[in-house]
């Protein structure tokens, strides 16, 4: 018997949209197609990992897509003692585990590059698609809410600096025009005798988060100078960070009891489903189950950035 | 929709192909130059069954544009033998019965390749992370990570 397969079937599934492509070598190159381009569905690509399903897909209109990858401005990290750090967005997660000052002073940071996806993504995918893709999800996002950093926008009318927190408005929804661009991710020099760490919860190698915990920890011993912050993947329409939480460290009391409070006020942020339609209820977890995450995950990362006692 | 005229060097040889913006480096490879060793399979980055070496890394081809592989260097198992003989990670494998079906092997020894060769101190635990976007449904996988380590062990012996 010959199974008939159906053609427009498999090319649907094999093809990317017809769109023209563009490689363009310099920032104001890219922003001049892009601001030319924005109502005719032009589209930035930096690794493609979440762009080539969406084509695929059919997820919208594509006619015209602008590759960031040609713009050696756009790579690289760049750390100066005192003044913090500066990553491009077309940095891949590769490159920053490569990063030994990543490693050191944002621990978060490169914590999340080593349980993002899978090991050969991390070649391809982008800081800044994840970022630009917004998705609750996603790993960069609690590690740079902790460490306060700020994102450079850019457009053809100038140069906006938003700290990430206001970046974020909805499931995979940002403040980005439809003719701005991420230049520059910066993320400035941590408070002094501070450590970060992530820990994400998953069910395989290149599952998303269930639920991601960053901490950023700095004197947890003297509550005059204690700086403890919090911030969550995938449990909000946007990443969360828990603004109350630095609040409740600085006041007195058992620490143990002042983490019980915090994740609390983490509960409050709890807000499911965090997609759309039928995908979006993400039925990975309950909502019981993820907060008990948030329970465990925000114990167990303030337990070893504070003791130094690994959980998991 | 503009077709494109690319260079990219496959396992050494350079090929000039047109190429347009709706293809994806596993298409071009597959159903143009013919190299069948790539294999296609969930289109979505997923099952890494697509896996070729880009620049040197392990990549899931149908993620990478054609357009994008303008100068690329890219090596596919067809790539490994010399004159006929099986590489290093291609012994190993046939050794340790890294394969059942097969259909997975052709990703699973390039990773391999790119251990032997990248990682020559690699751990278990290295071992399988370098393996963990890759699927084999026969679940064969002891098998491919006891090659993998055999493979080691021979290039450290000098065996070629
Ligand atoms: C199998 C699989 C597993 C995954 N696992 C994870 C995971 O564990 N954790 C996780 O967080 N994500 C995961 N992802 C999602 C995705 O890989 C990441 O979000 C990735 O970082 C996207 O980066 P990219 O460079 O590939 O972006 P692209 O796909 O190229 O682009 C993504 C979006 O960002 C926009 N964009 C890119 N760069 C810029 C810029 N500089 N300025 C403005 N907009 C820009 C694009 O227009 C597009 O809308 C996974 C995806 C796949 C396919």
């Amino acid at each position: 018997m010959s199974i008939k397969r159906d053609k427009a079937q498999v090319l649907w599934r094999e093809y990317f949209p017809d769109f023209d492509y563009y490689k363009p070598k310099t920032v104001n190159e890219a922003l001049e197609l892009l601001n030319k381009l924005k109502n005719d569905h032009a589209i930035v690509l930096a690794g493609a990992t979440c762009l080539s399903r969406n084509f695929r897909a059919r997820k919208f209109e594509v006619k015209h897509v602008i590759d960031l990858k040609g713009i050696p401005e756009l790579r690289g990290i760049k750390y100066a003692e005192g003044e913090g750090l500066r990553i491009g967005p077309v940095t891949t997660f590769h490159e920053i585990l490569k990063s030994e000052a990543i490693r050191k002073k944002y621990t978060a940071l490169w914590e999340a590059a080593k349980q993002y996806g899978d090991f050969e993504l991390k070649f391809r995918a982008t800081i800044g698609g994840n970022i630009a893709k917004s998705s609750p999800q996603n790993d960069s996002s609690p590690p740079l809410l902790v460490h306060k950093a700020t994102l450079t926008l850019a457009s053809v009318e100038g140069v906006r600096e938003v700290p990430i927190n206001e970046f974020f408005t909805g499931v995979t929804e940002n403040v980005l025009a439809p003719n701005e661009i991420i230049t520059s991710i910066n993320v400035p020099e941590p408070p002094e005798n501070s450590r970060s760490g992530y820990i994400k919860f998953r069910r395989s190698a290149e599952d998303r988060a269930v639920v991601g915990v960053a901490a950023l920890v700095s004197n947890p011993g003297d509550r005059s100078k204690r700086i403890i912050r919090l911030a969550y993947a995938s449990i909000a329409k946007t990443p969360v960070y828990v603004k109350e939480a630095e609040e409740i460290f600085r006041k007195e009391g058992d620490i143990n009891s002042l983490i019980d409070e915090a994740i609390n006020a983490a509960y409050k942020y709890v807000d499911l489903p965090i997609g759309h339609g039928k995908r979006g209820q993400d039925l990975r977890a309950s909502k019981e189950y993820r907060m008990h995450l948030v329970r465990v995950g925000t114990k167990a990362i303030l337990k070893k950035l504070i003791e130094g006692v690994e959980v998991f | 929709m503009k077709d494109v005229e690319i260079t990219l060097t496959v396992n050494g040889e350079k090929k000039k192909v047109r190429v347009s913006p709706k293809e994806s480096l596993l298409h071009v490879l597959r159903d143009k130059l013919h190299y069948i060793s790539v294999k296609a399979n969930c289109y979505r980055g997923e099952c890494g069954i697509c896996t070729v070496l880009m620049n040197g890394f392990p990549v899931k081809s149908c993620q990478v544009l054609a357009v994008e592989t303008d100068d690329a260097d890219i090596v596919t198992v067809e790539g490994l033998s010399k004159n006929g003989e099986p590489s290093l990670i291609q012994k190993a494998f046939i050794e340790k019965f890294g394969f059942q079906c097969g259909f997975c092997t052709p990703a699973f020894i390039l990773a391999g390749h790119y251990i032997v060769e990248n990682m020559p101190d690699a751990t278990d635990e290295e071992i399988k992370e370098v393996l963990n976007g890759i699927v084999c449904r026969c679940t064969g996988y002891k098998q491919i990570i006891d090659a993998i380590k055999l493979a080691l062990q021979w290039k450290k012996e000098g065996k070629s």
